[in-house]
């Protein structure tokens, strides 16, 4: 457990220098109030923007505010869940290539702690991005729209975090596969968007994709209540997140022979 | 577009402000980037948003 902490703080501090607890979470609040602003003045945008014939007349009913952070939640589900990935990407490659992993695993550091201090380490900055920008919009969105009830806010932020600690696990495995950091990102990618590709298109047998719990934590900003199968859902969402991080071990446990 | 309420807008200038400044720093006191810095520079000067982001992923060169 030492050693852990030792670790996470090492990681932690790594992630200051390079910058990333500042562009991740400012990053996010740009992405996350730009939707209700754009919402709020798109009557003026598109007057100003389009070359409307005089007198046109565009009657665009005022959302609700749950809409817009649903809105809002599906830009971080796009732009977001790419920076995540991006942000993640290099946590394991560039150590390997600066050959700082070598000096790391000489000490009596076992493959698990090693992966699970980036791990969290990742997931701590993502999250705390996450807050801070899920809440400046939910002030926003209070301020422009009608009022969403909090409750219904902190369970669809608890529904979307275990979509990120999802994506996160997936990056950190797929980064124990590659060497190059671009290639993890691709992959990365490429694995959740085409796991969400194949589960709209078969949503019948898809069910329990992890992909779904976005629609999931949409769903209870709408509508106060889950969608079925919410459960299967979270279920194995939590297990394929495990399921990453013990393959994730053994791999980086074979890769790295010292 | 006549009137814009600024105690709306402005945050989110600060917040890319920030964003810039800080990438603009970082990229200063970096001792190698990959490419040239002063290419670096004009990109996050220019380049809103993306810019910052760009540098702060692929910027700083790993030795």
């Amino acid at each position: 457990m030492r050693t852990f902490i030792t670790l996470l703080q090492k990681e932690l501090m790594e992630n200051f220098r390079n910058g990333k607890w500042i562009w991740l979470p400012i990053a996010f609040m740009i992405i996350g109030i730009s939707q209700p602003i754009t919402t709020y003045y798109m009557p003026q945008i598109l007057e100003s923007a389009g070359n409307l014939p005089e007198g046109t007349v565009i009657e665009i009913p005022t959302p609700p505010g749950s809409e817009v952070l649903a809105a809002t939640l599906s830009q971080f589900g796009t732009v977001g869940s790419l920076l995540f990935v991006l942000a993640a990407m290099g946590v394991i490659a560039n150590e390997r290539q600066s050959r700082a992993l070598t000096l790391v695993m000489v000490r009596p550091v076992s493959a698990f702690q090693y992966i699970a201090s980036k791990w969290t380490g990742q997931i701590l900055i993502a999250l705390i991005a996450f807050v801070l920008s899920y809440g400046l919009t939910f002030y926003y969105t209070n301020l422009l729209f009608e009022p969403v009830r909090w409750e219904f806010l902190f369970s669809s932020f608890l529904i979307y975090s275990l979509w990120i600690i999802f994506l996160i696990s997936v990056t950190i495995l797929t980064g124990t596969l590659l060497k190059s950091a671009s290639g993890i990102a691709a992959v990365s990618v490429l694995t959740v968007g085409g796991l969400s590709v194949i589960s709209n298109l078969f949503s019948k047998f898809t069910a329990w994709s992890p992909t779904n719990l976005r629609a999931h934590a949409a769903a209870i900003l709408m509508n106060g209540k889950l969608l079925e199968n919410s459960l299967t859902v979270i279920l194995t969402t939590s297990a394929l997140t495990i399921l990453c991080l013990l393959l994730a071990t053994m791999r980086f446990r074979r890769f790295e022979q010292y | 577009m006549g009137e814009i309420n600024w105690a709306i807008v402005t945050p989110l200038l600060i917040l890319q402000a920030i964003l810039a400044i800080a990438a603009l720093v970082n990229c200063l006191k970096q001792e190698e980037t990959t490419g040239p810095k002063w290419m670096w520079c004009m990109i996050i000067v220019s380049i809103s948003i993306f810019g910052p982001i760009l540098y702060f992923i692929i910027g700083p060169k790993k030795e």
